[in-house]
Formats: structure tokens, sequence, C-alpha cells
């Protein structure tokens, strides 16, 4: 099977196990890698998100595709930069890729051209901030600023 | 006069303990909180001997239980189910997340107190509440109609304007 994905595919393979290989594309070639992916039997989409990375100033996005009849889960990684960052859709490829889209764009602020629903709010309603899953958003700073916490005097025996 | 003011005040009295004895419970489950649920109605603790039985629809019911913690998509649609609900209605907070945040206190989406928005009547500590401390809340809230102080829709009615601009501070209506 690693054989076969060599072949195919233009990228390095990181890490290659009976049940699991990593792979690693160039930005531009990420959605030709999952499309020739899927004619190897890699025909489930089980994750598709992003990771942040600060110190690189880039994210890297993530995708997991499984296939039923090898059982093997191949992941799929590339890396974008981070100022305006935006992305082909690959929901032509799997379409549950969508609201991972919609999350990609509310999580992260990764735009993905061709996701109608891209940039829309799901859960977030009425957010203002940076979105909530980048590492320089500080989570307990905003908590304390727009939410109110009881005022309780906590005492220890 | 004073004959009929007399009949009014012990026939607000007798309706308050007649209602406390059939509460029916619209239980809004954002959470984990929905577990401990099961056990309390069902045959073992069996909450129907205190006349408190789960209802599914919002304008039938008089106990808002609401089991868990609250983030912003959520507050906006327990708002709109407690309007929807006729008086005399009831708040119960259930859990720790309702009284100050519990262990999402850190979170961007989680609001931290309950009552800025919704007038509680009873808080029911505990992460996760047993189904002897839900029975426990209930029967505070009996007791509390009982003695006509459980005033938390009246409450809500006549400081409309302050729930509103809490609601209006996190949802941005």
């Amino acid at each position: 099977m690693v054989e076969e994905i060599k072949k195919v595919i233009k990228g390095e393979i990181l890490e290659k196990s009976p049940q699991r290989i990593i792979i690693k594309v160039k930005n531009d070639s990420f959605s030709s890698t999952l499309n020739a992916l899927k004619g190897l039997s890699f025909k489930r989409l089980t994750l598709f998100t992003a990771v942040d990375f600060v110190k690189d100033n880039q994210f890297e996005l993530v995708a997991l595709v499984y296939s039923n009849e090898n059982k093997i889960l191949a992941i799929v990684k590339t890396r974008i930069p981070k100022e305006n960052p935006e992305i082909e859709t690959i929901t032509n490829i799997y379409p549950n890729a969508f609201k991972y889209e919609v999350e990609l764009g509310e999580m992260f602020g990764i735009k993905v051209i061709g996701n109608p629903d891209s940039m829309k709010p799901f859960l977030l309603e009425g957010w203002e901030d940076l979105p909530p899953l980048r590492k320089d958003f500080d989570s307990i700073k905003y908590a304390t600023e727009h939410y109110e916490a009881r005022n309780v005097e906590v005492k220890y025996d | 006069m004073e004959l009929q003011e007399t009949l009014e005040e012990g026939y607000v009295e007798i309706l308050d303990h007649l209602r406390k004895r059939s509460l029916w419970m619209l239980h809004y489950c954002t959470a984990c909180g929905a577990v401990e649920l099961p056990p309390t109605i069902t045959s073992r603790f069996d909450a129907e001997r205190f006349g408190i039985a789960p209802f599914v629809t919002s304008r039938q019911s008089d106990i808002l239980l609401v089991t868990g913690y609250i983030n912003i998509k959520t507050l906006k649609r327990l708002v709109t189910v407690y309007e929807q609900m006729l008086p005399p209605k009831y708040v119960i907070g259930f859990g720790s997340c309702t009284i100050n945040g519990g262990i999402y206190w850190d979170s961007y989406a989680v609001v931290k107190r309950l009552d800025l928005y919704l007038p509680v009547d009873v808080y029911i500590a505990g992460c996760m509440p047993t189904p002897m401390a839900v029975l426990e809340g209930f029967r505070t809230l009996m007791k509390l109609i009982d003695e006509g102080k459980a005033n938390g829709w009246r409450k809500y009615i006549e400081n409309y304007d302050y729930y509103k601009a809490n609601q209006r501070k996190v949802l941005k209506w």
C-alpha cells in the first residue's frame, strides 16, 4: 500500500506503520493528494482541522482519511501562512468536509473558497474577537472581561 | 371589603398549596447534567410521587430545569423558551455550572451566572448533583411555593429592563 501511495503523491512520507501513514505535502498539491488517495480506497474523511503554530506563523491543515478495505489511516498535512489564510474547498472530493470547513472559518479564521457557508457563524453567534482556537487568543482574559463572575469568599478548613 | 380581601388572600394561599403538588418540568438538557434525570424520574427515586413529571412543551410546563453550562448560543434559545412559558413559572439552576461557571469558568463561550439572565428560584449545587440532591431541590421549591416565596417570574416582569440589558450585553441583539 505504501508503495502505491508513493507512486501517486508528490510529498514526503514522515511515518509509516501497518495502520498509519503520515504524508506531508506542499500547499498547492493538498487537494490533488486527497483526490489521489480517494482513488486508492481511502474513501472516508474522519477529520479535517487545523493546528496553529504560533512560532512559525503558520497554520497546519490536517486531514485524516481512512481506508475501510485496507484498514489504514492516512494523515495528510500541509502548512499555510497565517496572514489572510485562504484554502480551496475539498467538498468536491469529500462532501462531509462541509461542516469542518465552516469550523475552520469560525475557530481559526481560515477562509474556504468554494464553500458557501465559510466565515458564517455557526456556534459563535455575534462573535467579534479573534477566532478562539488561535493560540494568541487569551480565553481567560476574554471570559473575565465579558462574563461577570460571582463574588464568593472561599474558605478552606 | 375586608372580607373580600381576606377571601382573596386565602384563595391565593389555597392555590399555592395545590399548585406545589402538580409541577410539570421542562428539562432543558444543555449538558452532562441530563444523565442524572432518568434515575430521578424513573422508578427508583420516582419524582412523580411529589407530583413532578417531565413534559415536552414549554407552554404547559411550570419548572424550567437548566441542567448544566449555558453558552451564548444556548442562552438565546433558553430565554426564548422561558418567555414562552406561562406564569407562574419557576427556574431551577442545576449543577455548579449555573452557579459560577463550574469547570468552564475560563471558557470563551460559557456565561458564568444564570441569575443575571433569568430569575432563578432554587439552585442545586454539585458537579454532578445526585438524584437525592435533585429531589431535595424539588422539595425546597415546593416549600417556597407553599410559602409564597417563589416569585422569580414576578421579579422577571418587574425588573424586565435589568434582565434584558444583561442579556443584550452578551447576546448582542
